[in-house]
């Protein structure tokens, strides 16, 4: 399924649909320019890894798509429209974001995950227990994590958490900030696979990890460090 | 029957006392000697113009100066509430000024009508006093409960961008962290009424006992006013943070950088 396209791109009726884009965006944050003069067209059902060294700006492109940055010049488009504050509203319950931090909150696990089905623009949601069931298991993990406390997880158990509450979200663009680093080859491989093999799904990878760019579907950028 | 009335000679036998702590400080050297003098000569100047005020107001009586006389008050607390906060004034001073505003005059309304079965609303003795009262101690909780809930906000940053980020409204994202500062503001006038009683008398019973109140009426001004300050605190903090959440995030959902001023 994926919500947040097709949409036609641009005047020029090049027939190519695109999700997201990056039109000669800048962005300096205290005096120091992280991004600079980077543009790119991510597709309907485009995988797009950005690799690079850190402070090169790769977690800044992701927070540009949602709107925690604000670029400098230049112009970051969703579906047809530039990212504002009258669309940031309605990208944010398109895409599915895992970040990198992994600070979902506190508390039990199952009690994060319904908070997020709180939310008024995740209501029409109803996450069957056997959906959720089956995607732990793939995953790899007890269902008994449900019941634990989230702050005392392991760091790859937290992110296999946050990609189970992506996927649960039902959003069809996923922005995946080192959504993988913790976890181990094996579980890697098929984590990438996943995401990388589903035609309906925009994937938007931030990652140094191998396992991601030798994925045959993927598109690979580097970004250098200013 | 007044109370035994403390003559200006009387008084100066009670600002004898002083020397005690004032020695105190100099023989252990604790260096407050300085701040005890100030704070005694405010203290004094403060309450001697307040006593001036209050004859000149109860004389008076007027219901439109003594409403004014109210939004001067608000104004002060307004200030005060964010002053100890530490929160930028330009940012907070009007949404919490018209929260406490909006809930000190309703509370009041509400306990001289309903409560005190008052035919003048706005009489000075109860309106001012009682009105006076009530923000004097609904001030602790907003402060408590207005930078609790910024400072939990700032320090769980990336939790609560990951709510926005899921599709929540500011609302949405920001409910953990006024939960917490709403609590916070609550929980310290629960326990000062759970432990009411026990052995030491509040301040306002005192007075009206001293003043001529028989205990039965005291206790029973003293039980409307605590469950009025109470429900007072929690309408006004949720107040405060609400109108505050319009001016102090911007319309991408992010709070502005330069919320506190420290």
């Amino acid at each position: 399924m994926s919500r947040a396209g097709p949409h036609t791109d641009g005047p020029a009726g090049t027939g190519r649909t695109a999700v997201c884009g990056y039109e000669s965006v800048s962005v300096t944050f205290e005096g120091k320019q992280v991004i600079r003069d980077f543009s790119l067209e991510v597709p309907a059902g485009g995988k797009v890894l950005i690799s690079g060294k850190s402070g090169s700006g790769k977690t800044t492109l992701l927070r540009l798509l949602l709107g925690f940055v604000q670029p400098d010049s230049g112009l970051v488009r969703f579906g047809p429209h530039p990212v504002t504050r009258r669309t940031v509203w309605d990208i944010r319950r398109r895409v599915a974001y895992v970040a990198q931090g992994l600070d979902l909150g506190s508390g039990p696990v199952d009690e994060i995950l319904s908070r997020l089905f709180s939310f008024r623009a995740n209501a029409h949601l109803h996450v069957r227990r056997e959906e959720t069931d089956s995607l732990l298991t793939f995953l790899e993990l007890d269902p008994s994590v449900l019941k634990e406390q989230y702050e005392s997880l392991s760091g790859g158990e937290k992110q296999r958490i946050a990609v189970l509450a992506g996927l649960l979200l039902k959003r069809g663009v996923f922005l995946l900030d080192e959504a993988t680093s913790a976890l181990d080859e094996q579980l890697k491989e098929k984590v990438v696979d996943m995401f990388m093999s589903n035609p309906d799904w925009t994937v938007l990878a931030v990652s140094h990890d191998p396992a991601w760019r030798r994925h045959g579907a993927v598109r690979h950028i580097t970004m250098e460090k200013r | 029957m007044g109370p035994q009335d403390i003559s200006l000679l009387s008084l100066g036998l009670c600002l004898l006392l002083l020397a005690i702590p004032l020695g105190l400080s100099r023989y252990l050297r604790l260096g407050i000697a300085r701040s005890i003098l100030l704070s005694v000569t405010r203290m004094g100047v403060q309450l001697f113009l307040m006593g001036i005020y209050l004859t000149w107001l109860f004389q008076l009586d007027n219901p439109l100066v003594n409403i004014a006389w109210m939004l001067v008050m608000v104004t002060a607390a307004a200030f005060t509430v964010i002053k100890n906060s530490d929160l930028n004034r330009k940012l907070f001073l009007l949404p919490v000024f018209a929260s406490l505003l909006l809930s000190v005059t309703g509370m009041i309304t509400y306990f001289n009508i309903a409560v005190l079965n008052l035919q003048e609303l706005f009489s000075a003795k109860y309106f001012l006093v009682i009105g006076g009262m009530l923000m004097g101690n609904s001030l602790r909780g907003n402060i408590i409960g207005l930078s609790g809930f910024y400072r939990e906000l700032k320090q769980n940053r990336d939790r609560y961008l990951y709510s926005l980020a899921a599709g929540a409204t500011v609302f949405e994202a920001a409910l953990p962290y006024i939960r917490h500062g709403l609590s916070a503001a609550l929980r310290p006038t629960i326990g000062t009424m759970a432990t009411m009683g026990l052995v030491f008398l509040p301040g306002m019973m005192t007075g009206q006992i001293l003043g001529g109140s028989s205990p039965l009426t005291a206790i029973r001004y003293q039980i409307a006013i605590m469950i009025t300050i109470f429900t007072l605190a929690g309408i006004t903090v949720t107040l405060s943070i609400l109108f505050s959440i319009r001016s102090s995030f911007d319309e991408f959902g992010m709070l502005k950088k330069d919320l506190f001023i420290s």
